[in-house]
């Protein structure tokens, strides 16, 4: 089932309907942005990013079920403005952004981040290690060192998917590429 | 660990595999409603 059927009956806002598949809309980082966008567009976006978007937000949360519901939070939020936004692939980028410090947020009043981890039923030793490395930082260090060094993003867009400045990305960096130098010793 | 910076995309790129592959169907986004029409 595409993201599309599963949500078509729980989504009010009419969506086209795609009578061909849209070759720029495929590529969503250079859609035209002045064009409405087809549905097969979005189902387009959803097939290329989905495991990428889940790989993400696994590397920010730690915990495989918490990805799942981060990415398809993001998804929705996407399908609901689809016709309005400019740059579907960045947006889609900011809502996994957005919604895994939601989880922070949410997570950090009822357990320890190294809770998380065990969630995350990560079996390889190196794996592990740097799974629990992670969850020791503070959200913000560990956000901007993925988008960095996982998805190989400059700060400047960093800084957009984060919401925060260049200096604070450029801040976090240093912070958590040091803090991680000292765990993984 | 000797280099942690060297080997760190590498590492992160092993850690995401262990990451869903798909997400699951009727989260809670598939049960919620729409607003209307927001722009951005």
């Amino acid at each position: 089932m595409t993201f599309f059927e599963a949500h078509r009956n729980s989504v009010s806002e009419p969506v086209p309907t795609a009578t061909e598949m849209d070759v720029d809309d495929g590529n969503a980082l250079t859609a035209d942005p002045r064009r409405p966008r087809s549905a097969a567009g979005f189902e387009a976006l959803f097939a290329l990013e989905q495991a990428p978007m889940l790989r993400l937000a696994f590397l920010l949360l730690g915990s495989g079920p918490a990805a799942e519901e981060a990415v398809q939070e993001a998804f929705a939020t996407v399908y609901e403005r689809w016709n309005s936004i400019d740059r579907p692939g960045a947006f889609l980028r900011t809502c996994v952004v957005n919604e895994c410090r939601s989880r922070h947020r949410r997570a950090a009043v009822a357990l320890r981040k190294r809770h998380l981890v065990a969630e995350a039923d990560v079996v390889d030793d190196r794996h592990a290690e740097l799974a629990d490395a992670l969850a020791q930082l503070p959200r913000q260090r560990r956000t901007a060192v993925v988008l960095r060094h996982y998805l190989q993003m400059n700060t400047a867009e960093i800084a957009e998917a984060m919401g925060t400045s260049e200096g604070t990305v450029k801040s976090s960096l240093h912070r958590g590429l040091q803090q991680l130098k000292e765990t993984l010793r | 660990m000797n280099d942690p910076f060297e080997e760190l995309e590498d590492r992160l790129a092993g850690l995401a595999e262990h990451a869903p592959q798909r997400v699951a169907s009727g989260g809670r986004a598939s049960r919620r409603r729409a607003s209307p029409s927001p722009t951005r």
